[in-house]
């Protein structure tokens, strides 16, 4: 029965392709992706991690406009006096006018709850931190740095794996020798100490945050594709095309990669969970968003040292990283059963 | 220069290098094709034929250079490489030599069609835009002529427009390769290099790719190399055959010559393996037996001497020809060590167990059942064969296998295994390998094969 489904499914991609699309090339893009499209949607809780990271990707995105884009736009005198400012979004609907900057309650609990520190209000749903700011407005502006540098990292080294993965694979030979042993080189060397190397003499800084955990997976995704490609490059479609004479960057790019992709996107998907970890962990070690851009490792770090007067502190930043991890995480693996049927059939 | 056949390939070698260790020393080579040499004609279609593993395929990607051949040369007068060496007379029309230009001009002449419909198109890629590539690869921009082009090929491939925009899983194994077809002719080569082109294929669809292979060849004058294992194929679509057996040509002959009088045992085996449609036929099968040889080291002489059913033998000798193969197959199993006694007692003693007998079954029983399962007579016919095959058992028995091997190698030899036979003159533009001459022959009569 599921196999008859999934049958009819796949021939209504089909049909709907033909009657909608007039140019080869787009319908090329769609078959794969509309049917894994709809695969995914059977899934359950594939679909609870897409809306997981939906949540967390429009929360990041509100955040990023208000804090960078409206910041940028308040510099020229034509959107400042239309009100525009940085912060405005927190300011109009967040910062309740009941409290007194000059007179912070730092270590509040959460609505409903009481501790040595005070009773919770709603003025602060979540609490307050040592300085008596609002955790849950920290917590809104942290998704954007955790999301972006998660996503921007794996995309680093999906690319650069990619390329590195499918120009070994199909070459072969000490092609594949430089660079796998390159790889390996760089995966032998652990993990977050190679990310603060490199930070430590490029700068402390985020961008360079994205850019040393991108390099550090690269080898990852090159494996990866490397594997695919060792099986893809003897079919005999890379051999037709080989004897129609294209290149071989052609080969590679047009006919090679795109057959590899599959594990790679699901393995990407999965990474960016992974990368919101390390990159937690970085700030958690002082190496990443500086104070005071708030961040959640940045967050948990700060709240070290208050666990018994206010555990709540160090609780939201951890349940934000583990909700968005879990979330990548199930729709990785509901991406992985859309795209390899031999798995989701057993 | 219209004289010139369209292809010669010269000597072609392709070794595939066996390494070993960290260092990646060469250790030996697999010689996959050792030196074929064979010309196409314009027009005409030459067969290559031989079991799997002979080096069919290598040959066919060598001499298309897919695969960098080691050896040889592949002179190739396309109209398109002509012009490029007149342009520049130092060159040769060798193909092995060619550089990335030229290669690229060479593609335009030769294309290949692969053995696999399946696995031949991009799954991800329209069939439109597969068939298209090629024209786009070599210049052609315009997006609605490249789609005019390949429309019109679908038509004459027996498909219709409409499916431009289909993708490969759409289609059967039949129309998969009708498609390949299109996509090998929408360059219109001179050459078109079939590798195994039907034998993925039902047998209903099977005929009617051929015919249209045909129909296709006589309306665009290709010259074709089909690649096969099957000689009912063979027999329908070429106008000359070439023979290989573990990388080498053993015989070369037009078609009706190779199926009415075939001069190499092996042909003539591949031959009897066609299957008759004459229930009542009473021609007799050549069942080939023993393991087809490593191309990696290849027997001595002629390398068809392990399996050969006419392998030759010395004249002190007068054996039965099969118990000759058989003495022969038996010597090189012991040779090599594989006659396990033991095993065999044991078979024996299985089969008589229940008596309480755990000596297992005899001596005399299990020399009996060795000569069962090499095929060997209670008695050679030859008294004195006779005493070396019951010598040699008895070492086999008394646990010496080496000196057993030892008796029977050098006790019986057969001049099929001191020297390579080379190509010799069987007739008008027939030439095959082997000891056997002419007269030798004469006796036999065409392996079933009705040359009507």
């Amino acid at each position: 029965m599921a196999t008859r489904d999934a049958d009819s499914t796949r021939i209504d991609v089909l049909e709907g392709d033909r009657e909608g699309d007039e140019s080869g090339e787009a319908a090329e893009a769609n078959v794969g992706w509309r049917y894994t499209l709809i695969q995914v949607r059977r899934d359950p809780t594939a679909l609870v991690g897409l809306a997981i990271i939906a949540f967390m990707g429009v929360i990041a995105l509100i955040a990023t406009i208000d804090a960078v884009v409206f910041g940028y736009l308040a510099q020229y005198s034509f959107f400042s006096n239309l009100g525009v400012e940085q912060y405005w979004f927190a300011r109009t609907y967040w910062v309740n006018p009941a409290i007194d900057p000059a007179n912070p309650t730092p270590l509040l609990p959460p609505v409903g709850f009481e501790n040595t520190f005070g009773q919770g209000t709603w003025a602060h749903p979540l609490g307050t931190d040592a300085r008596g700011r609002d955790i849950l407005v920290r917590l809104f502006y942290g998704t954007r740095i955790a999301m972006t540098v998660a996503v921007v990292s794996t995309v680093l080294a999906l690319v650069g794996g990619t390329i590195v993965g499918s120009v070994a694979g199909y070459y072969g030979g000490w092609t594949d020798d430089v660079l796998m042993r390159a790889s390996e080189t760089i995966f032998a060397i652990p993990f977050l100490i190679l990310v603060i190397a490199f930070m430590t003499a490029f700068g402390r800084d985020l961008t360079f945050a994205m850019v040393g955990v991108g390099i550090a997976t690269i080898p990852t995704f090159a494996r990866l594709i490397r594997s695919r490609v060792l099986s893809v490059r003897e079919e005999d479609y890379v051999e037709a095309a080989r004897a129609a004479g294209l290149k071989d960057r052609d080969i590679i790019f047009r006919h090679v990669v795109p057959n590899s992709f599959a594990p790679v996107l699901v393995q990407a998907t999965l990474q960016v969970g992974i990368n919101i970890i390390i990159v937690a962990g970085l700030s958690f070690l002082g190496f990443g968003a500086q104070p005071p851009t708030p961040s959640w490792g940045q967050m948990l770090a700060s709240s070290r040292g208050y666990l018994l007067p206010n555990p709540w502190y160090s609780i939201w930043p951890g349940l934000a990283i583990l909700v968005t991890v879990v979330g990548f995480n199930l729709f990785g693996d509901g991406l992985r059963d859309a795209l390899d049927p031999r798995i989701s059939n057993q | 220069m219209t004289d010139d056949p369209l292809l010669s390939v010269r000597n072609l070698e392709k070794h595939y290098p066996i390494t070993e260790g960290v260092l990646s020393r060469q250790v030996g080579a697999a010689r996959a094709v050792d030196g074929i040499s064979f010309d196409i004609a314009k027009g005409e279609t030459v067969g290559l034929v031989g079991e799997s593993g002979c080096g069919k395929s290598t040959a066919a990607s060598s001499i298309i250079r897919l695969e960098e051949p080691t050896g040889g040369e592949v002179i190739f007068n396309g109209d398109r490489a002509s012009s490029a060496t007149t342009a520049n007379d130092e060159r040769s029309n060798d193909v092995t030599e060619f550089d990335d230009e030229r290669l690229k001009a060479f593609r335009r002449d030769a294309q290949m069609i692969f053995q696999d419909p399946s696995s031949s198109f991009d799954p991800r890629q329209t069939i439109g835009g597969s068939i298209a590539e090629p024209l786009e690869v070599h210049g052609m921009n315009d997006r609605a002529r490249r789609r005019a082009i390949v429309e019109n090929l679908l038509e004459d491939v027996g498909l219709a427009a409409a499916e431009y925009d289909r993708y490969p899983h759409e289609f059967s194994g039949g129309q998969k390769q009708r498609i390949a077809l299109a996509r090998a002719l929408v360059l219109n080569p001179d050459l078109v290099i079939a590798d195994e082109p039907v034998s993925a294929l039902d047998v209903s669809i099977r005929a009617e790719i051929l015919s249209l292979i045909d129909d296709l060849q006589d309306r665009y004058g290709l010259s074709m190399l089909f690649i096969s294992h099957d000689m009912s194929v063979i027999r329908d679509v070429c106008d000359r055959v070439a023979v290989m057996y573990l990388g080498e040509i053993v015989e070369i002959a037009p078609t009706g010559e190779i199926f009415s009088n075939p001069q190499h045992p092996y042909t003539e085996a591949l031959l009897s393996a066609i299957p008759t449609p004459d229930p009542r036929s009473t021609r007799e099968d050549i069942e080939l037996k023993g393991k087809v040889p490593s191309p990696t080291n290849p027997p001595a002489g002629c390398s068809f001497h392990t399996r050969c059913h006419r392998v030759i033998q010395p004249d002190e000798y007068d054996l039965e020809q099969s118990h000759w193969r058989a003495l022969l197959t038996f010597r090189d199993e012991v040779a090599e060590g594989t006659v396990d006694v033991e095993k065999t007692r044991q078979a024996l003693g299985a089969d008589a167990a229940g008596d309480g007998d755990d000596e297992g079954a005899s001596d005399a029983a299990v020399k009996r059942q060795l000569r069962t399962n090499f095929d060997l007579p209670e008695t050679l016919s030859d008294r004195e064969a006779e005493g070396t095959l019951t010598e040699a058992l008895d070492h086999l028995l008394g646990g010496e296998d080496d000196r057993a091997g030892e008796l029977l190698s050098t006790t019986f030899t057969t001049p099929c295994e001191g020297t390579e036979p080379a190509l010799t003159d069987r007739g008008t533009d027939h030439q095959a390998a082997c000891f056997l001459t002419e007269s030798e022959q004469s006796f036999r009569e065409p392996v079933g094969v009705r040359t009507d």
